[in-house]
């Protein structure tokens, strides 16, 4: 039972996108298309999921003092995995993802959970955290890169769904719109955890 | 003192198993990314010199080319590289040149432009909708090249000039600039033509020493 609220709580309740606000910088630069959202929040869920349970088993040993260079280590480790698989298997993804690989390595998401929650909790209960979180952050992804390629390409998983002639709204594939889009969202979490609050008192 | 011993033996043999494992994905993913590679430079060949199937790598002082060769061993034309700075990157387009030195093809193999202005450059328009693909329907007669490359096919190395506002083609004898991406227009225009110049020039310098 622990288990599953574990899980769920990444996706709503802890967002980290919406919630805890982490890894804004890849929500906002890699959500330009629900493909490449998806691409990316697959790699981080796997890292986050594969470093939440390395460092929950060798939570024992690992000395105090130097906690976060072996979490870099471990997570860095996982990120190169991810990144050599993607170049060799999926050419086209790694392409468009681009730099934004590599930098999974910084993404505050994984560190927190290793630092908050791997370091103090048995393998099972972090494996748990790590797979909401990273669904979490990916279906966040998703929903930006939904709502910036409709409105800015008029396209979804890059095939036009929006009639022919329309003329897309360049700015939300650009950097403005992510902000854009990021606000509106963040307005609208805020809401709902205030309604949720109201209704629980 | 023993703390410290400590921290230096965890945080070593952690490195070390990460090392030991990276190094065995990397020999894993290694053949396959240069697979990859290869297979979408020969792609790109195939793109610029169409009906091509055999290629020899030739060398100029300054540039290096591809002859390609169609199936009766006839002379397709060259394929070379140039580049140019764009908007926000370095552009690298393939230029495809037939013997009689007219473009073939290009095509961008290499570009970081701004996302719906100029990499219109490289996207391909989608006639197909997600309604078409979701009930199974196929869509004839969608493009498969981006209209703005599209326009270099057929022109010889005086034709490669940049106008404005004059869309859509064909436009025998200029290249149209993409509205909102002037400069990726030109830097893919000037790319093109400055490799072509390069290689008429320095294949001429070779022919007139007598080396082939």
């Amino acid at each position: 039972m622990r288990a599953l609220r574990e899980f769920t709580k990444g996706i709503i309740e802890r967002n980290p996108i919406f919630v805890l606000m982490l890894g804004l910088c890849p929500a906002l630069a890699v959500s330009t298309s629900v493909t490449d959202a998806v691409g990316m929040g697959l790699a981080t869920t796997f890292v986050l999921v594969c470093s939440n349970v390395s460092i929950s088993i060798i939570r024992k040993i690992i000395p105090y003092r130097v906690r976060i260079p072996c979490y870099i280590v471990v997570i860095a480790s996982f990120v190169t995995i991810v990144k050599l698989a993607l170049n060799a298997y999926l050419p086209d993804l790694y392409k468009s993802l681009g730099i934004f690989v590599p930098l999974i390595v910084v993404n505050c998401i994984i560190l927190g959970r290793a630092e908050a929650f791997a370091s103090r909790n048995g393998v099972g209960l972090s494996f748990m955290d790590g797979l909401g979180m990273g669904v979490g952050f990916g279906l966040g992804l998703v929903l930006m890169g939904f709502i910036r390629e409709v409105i800015g390409a008029g396209e979804l998983c890059h095939l036009r769904v929006l009639w022919k002639g329309y003329e897309p709204m360049l700015v939300m594939t650009q950097p403005p719109g992510a902000f854009l889009v990021l606000g509106f969202l963040l307005g609208l979490f805020n809401l709902l955890h205030r309604n949720l609050k109201k209704s629980k008192d | 003192m023993k703390g410290v011993l400590k921290m230096v033996c965890v945080l070593t043999s952690i490195c070390v198993v990460s090392a030991l494992g990276l190094g065995y994905v990397y020999t894993k993913a290694k053949p396959k990314i240069e697979e990859q590679a290869e297979e979408a430079s020969r792609k790109a060949l195939e793109q610029v010199l169409p009906g091509a199937v055999k290629f020899a790598d030739k060398t100029l002082p300054s540039l290096n080319y591809v002859e390609g060769y169609g199936a009766d061993g006839k002379l397709v034309g060259y394929a070379f590289d140039g580049e140019a700075k764009g908007y926000s990157s370095t552009i690298v387009v393939k230029v495809g040149l037939s013997p009689d030195n007219n473009i073939l093809a290009i095509k961008i193999l290499q570009q970081q432009e701004t996302p719906g202005l100029g990499t219109k450059a490289v996207d391909v328009p989608v006639e197909e909708t997600l309604w078409d693909k979701l009930r199974g329907r196929v869509v004839e007669g969608g493009a498969t090249e981006s209209p703005f490359q599209a326009q270099f096919r057929g022109k010889g190395p005086d034709d490669l000039k940049l106008v404005r506002g004059e869309w859509p083609p064909p436009h025998p004898d200029h290249i149209d600039a993409i509205t909102g991406a002037t400069i990726t227009s030109r830097a893919v225009t000037d790319a093109v033509k400055d490799a072509v110049e390069l290689f008429l020039k320095e294949r001429k310098d070779e022919g007139a020493q007598g080396v082939h």
